[in-house]
């Protein structure tokens, strides 16, 4: 105060004059229950089957930082472009957001990173290189999500795949306009690059049998995929014209002159029929119609893809199931239906259709594509002693482990949800389980250190940097445990369309386009970033008795001062401060 | 926006004599954050009298001078002018009354002050009662709030006091609350920079008198101003309005119903202040558009 040319002379005669601090009450005394940081598992991260450590990268992007973003991505996902672009985005199903306006763009945001973030290779490879070594059998998204993790934790690695390239339903199923290649391939190279071995043209039970493999390898992981399609099992199936739909797929991929004129009928209501009714619009058909023996609701298909197959002129006719395929001279022309109403709810869950008789009727057509579900081909596992289900998966455990020591398997070929995210998670949990194995640690009780809440998945980021990761992952921020009365209402950023759909039919070109870098700014002010906290200095300003103090990683509580109001932690937006001591 | 240090720095102790979860201590934490160390404080009658000291201790970091309860401006406007007599430049003078204060004892001197625009800024701790001396009604608090001297509901509206304010045609004076800190503290850095009277009416909640539980006093001034009952704004020479803060418009009921003074509200009443808080807002509304 030297700035004030008043001595306390001056003022004595007048007044009394405070000069000690009331630092010396301890007004923590009054109370014993003070705030606590800790952060939590957002919401999304636990609908999110590969446990994307969403809220975190939000936050990091927030604050300009869109590598930081992509590597915690990167952290748990070896495909970000891939699952930005394709995934059913189950995430944005338990966002807190959804409550308050609509949910967070969230599949976007991770497409936006894949496509713009950098990456530091040399960063990311392993430190140690373990001598154990472990081959994975097929480089679908489960196979190389095992890779990925499995090198990451410094294991040798070989993939061995029967194709001439790596990716499976990836490369092979998902056509380009959902998923472009070089997308693909860029992921696929990165993998490469930390260390993964790929030998495509390898197929194991032809080229190199099992056994060999369990001799030179001290683990296995087996993720073969589902590719043996299933037949509609209805009368004329062997007529030339009918076509199974991932062959159909896999053909046009490999560029097999394909021309479809006429009239193509789809069987199917999932992914694979709706994929291979846009394809045949593509290859020249003029009227497409998929016929599906439940209702639009039970289409295990993506609502954005089915309105896109509509838009492109694909029918749908629902509640119709094949009753018999007509043929002349060896050759389709006609499909016999009939209508199906819902009844009561079967094994899965879903209405069992019921077919209505009398009802039948006959639709022309000049080819008919089966895209009624597929089966993983096993053959090749024959004399291994891997147990598999009557269901025609390979048995195994939540850990992924099958009935044979150091034999471990996932993906759609162990009856996964056939989802290229849930792939990823089992190929997750596959490496980790194999780490637990080779080193003799218990499975179980590790991998419940790291689960996400009680999801499929697991924290790598958690495994990998634990000085780095302490959000608590066995608690989650319920909505209502936000401070809402900090954000405003704001509109959802939806991805662009690139490709008007009558365009879209003229080729294979990408539909949907990556959001702009001002929609990706809206989108990551928008998000609450739920338990995680932004240091955002609200707890701070708003404490009444200058009790939290700011340091280099966050911030901290003066106990002799704390009052114990919880104003902290009422008023975080986040969910980030609990309250601990007793009253 | 504030710097990181400007943020970060201190001109309030811990260890005061404020309740738990007392909005009077942060609100004046805040104001003061921005106002920094070249700062003189007066201080009257009132919460905050009691909170910054507790002889011979001090809470505050700058200077402080206590006057008595009715003359907290013309205080104020002395000590401004001693020091330009002086010769001291860029001394922040700050006066802080309550809403007893300001509503009711300290109205008249108040406005003469400021009718001379003496160079201070007036900040006004409105917890709608004589709280520290036991929750007597002011004419600050809500028409049929509970207080002990209005046991069966206040009768008559708060008094309208940014109306008498804009009266004086002061250069600047605005709204605010520590439940929206930053909009607070960017609107005490721009009354700083302006030269003579400005005045601040900062919505203070007061977990002991509101009858709220006291984590919720922060939340509480969030709820008043998105619900549109207590608007964020600014007034340039008392007629021209800005609306700093764009409210979510949630019901009114979310704000009265977790404060015991308000207990007693049927649901005609707090329909017929949702009415009023509806028509308030739409009046400052139609007095901000015309002024752009
Ligand atoms: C047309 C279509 C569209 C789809 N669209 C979506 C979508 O939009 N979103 C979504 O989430 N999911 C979608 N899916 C599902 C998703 O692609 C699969 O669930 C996922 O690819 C399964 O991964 P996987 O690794 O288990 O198997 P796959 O991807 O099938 O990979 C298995 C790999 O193993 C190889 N292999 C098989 N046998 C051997 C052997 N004996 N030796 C060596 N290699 C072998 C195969 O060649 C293949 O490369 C779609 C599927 C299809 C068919
Ligand atoms: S992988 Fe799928 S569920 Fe997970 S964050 Fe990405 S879009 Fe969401
Ligand atoms: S608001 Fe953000 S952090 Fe919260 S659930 Fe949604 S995406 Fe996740
Ligand atoms: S209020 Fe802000 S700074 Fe404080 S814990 Fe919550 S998110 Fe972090
Ligand atoms: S706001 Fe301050 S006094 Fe209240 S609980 Fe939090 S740290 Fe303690």
């Amino acid at each position: 105060m030297d700035y004030i040319k008043i001595t306390i002379e001056d003022i004595k005669p007048m007044s009394p004059f405070s000069q000690g601090s009331t630092e010396i009450f301890l007004t923590g005394q009054w109370s014993s229950r003070k705030p606590l940081y800790v952060e939590k598992t957002s919401p999304c991260r636990v609908g999110c089957p590969v446990g994307n450590d969403i809220s975190r990268a939000f936050y990091l992007a927030s604050k300009g930082d869109l590598d930081g973003a992509l590597k915690v991505f990167r952290e748990e996902n070896p495909l970000p472009g891939v699952c930005g672009r394709v995934c059913y985005h189950p995430c944005e199903s338990l966002c807190n957001r959804k409550e308050f306006d609509s949910s967070i763009n969230i599949r976007g945001f991770e497409r936006f990173l894949a496509d713009n973030g950098r990456m530091n290779i040399a960063e990311e490879m392993a430190k140690t290189r373990k001598k154990e070594r472990v081959a994975i059998v097929g480089s679908g998204p489960a196979g190389l999500s095992a890779a990925y993790h499995l090198v990451r934790l410094g294991f040798p690695v070989t993939v061995f795949e029967a194709m001439a390239e790596p990716g499976g339903m990836l490369m092979y199923g998902i056509p380009a306009y959902r998923l472009p290649r070089d997308v693909l391939k860029r992921e696929i190279d990165y993998i490469k690059a930390l260390g993964v071995e790929i030998k495509t043209n390898t197929r194991i039970g032809k080229d190199i049998d099992l056994a060999s493999l369990k001799r030179e390898y001290q683990a296995l992981f087996i993720s073969v995929g589902a590719h043996k399609a299933q037949g509609i099992g209805v009368e004329g199936e062997d007529l030339s014209g009918v076509m199974d739909g991932i062959g159909f797929l896999r053909d046009v991929h490999l560029g097999k002159r394909i021309r479809l004129n006429r009239r193509v009928i789809v069987v199917g209501g999932g992914n694979t029929a709706i994929d291979c009714a846009r394809v045949a619009r593509r290859k020249g058909a003029k009227e497409v119609t998929i016929i599906y023996r439940r209702s639009m609701t039970e289409m295990p298909a993506l609502k954005e893809d089915i309105e896109w197959a509509q838009r492109e002129g694909v029918k749908i006719m629902v509640l119709t199931a094949p009753k018999r395929i007509v043929g002349t001279e060896n050759k389709v022309s006609s499909i016999e239906c009939i209508r199906m109403e819902l009844g009561e709810p079967d094994g899965t869950g879903r209405p069992r259709p019921i077919p209505i008789s009398g009802s039948e009727f006959v639709l022309p057509a000049d080819v008919v594509i089966s895209a009624v579900g597929q089966s993983p081909d096993l053959g090749f596992l024959d004399d291994s002693g891997i147990s598999i289900t009557k269901r025609g998966v390979i048995e195994t455990s939540f850990v992924t482990g099958t009935n044979v020591d150091g034999i471990f398997a996932g993906g759609d070929s162990s009856g996964n949800k056939a989802y290229v995210a849930d792939a990823i998670a089992s190929g997750k949990m596959g490496a980790f389980a194999i780490k637990c194995y080779l080193e003799g640690e218990d499975v179980q009780k590790e991998v419940e250190k790291y689960r996400i809440m009680d999801g499929s998945s697991i924290s790598f980021g958690h495994i990998l940097s634990p000085e780095t990761h302490k959000a608590d992952l066995r608690s989650t921020v319920p909505y209502e445990k936000l401070n809402t009365l900090c954000f405003q209402r704001e509109k959802r950023e939806d991805n662009p369309e690139i490709l008007k759909p009558y365009r879209a039919v003229r080729g294979f070109g990408e539909t949907v386009g990556s959001l702009n870098r001002e929609g990706m700014d809206r989108e990551i002010k928008r998000c609450f970033k739920c338990g995680t906290c932004t240091q955002c200095d609200l707890c701070f300003l708003l404490c009444p008795d200058i009790s939290i103090v700011k340091n280099e990683d966050g911030y901290g509580t003066k106990k002799d001062y704390c009052k114990g109001c919880s104003i902290c932690a009422t008023s975080c937006p986040r969910n980030v401060i609990e309250i601990g001591g007793t009253i | 926006m504030m710097l990181k240090e400007e943020l970060e720095r201190e001109y309030m102790r811990s260890g005061h004599m404020g309740c738990p979860g007392c909005g009077v201590a942060t609100t004046l934490r805040l104001v003061l954050k921005v106002l920094g160390e070249r700062t003189i404080v007066v201080i009257i009658p009132g919460c905050h009298a009691v909170i910054s000291a507790n002889y011979p201790n001090s809470v505050l970091k700058v200077p402080c001078f206590h006057s008595a309860f009715e003359i907290a401006a013309p205080t104020a406007a002395g000590i401004s002018n001693a020091l330009k007599i002086r010769g001291e430049e860029g001394i922040n003078v700050l006066a802080v009354a309550g809403d007893g204060g300001t509503f009711d004892i300290g109205l008249q001197s108040l406005s003469g002050a400021a009718d001379r625009n003496e160079d201070f800024i007036y900040l006004c701790l409105d917890n709608e009662a004589y709280m520290n001396t036991g929750i007597q009604s002011s004419s600050s608090t809500p028409e049929k709030v509970w207080t002990m001297t209005t046991p069966g509901g206040r009768k008559g509206r708060k008094k309208n006091l940014m109306q008498i304010i804009a009266g004086h045609r002061m250069p600047y004076a605005a709204t605010v609350t520590m439940g929206k800190p930053l909009d607070l503290m960017e609107k005490i850095e721009k009354a700083k920079n302006i030269r003579g009277t400005k005045f601040i009416h900062a919505l203070v909640p007061c977990p002991t008198g509101w009858r709220m539980a006291e984590n919720l006093s922060a939340k509480s001034a969030m709820l008043a101003v998105e619900s549109k009952l207590f608007p964020l704004y600014e007034l340039i020479d008392g007629i021209n309005f800005r609306i700093t803060h764009e409210p979510q418009g949630i019901p009114v009921k979310e704000y009265i119903k977790i404060q015991g003074r308000y207990r007693h509200f049927t649901d005609s009443d707090v329909e017929a202040l949702q009415k009023q808080v509806d028509e308030e807002w739409e009046r400052l509304v139609e007095k901000a558009k015309s002024c752009i």
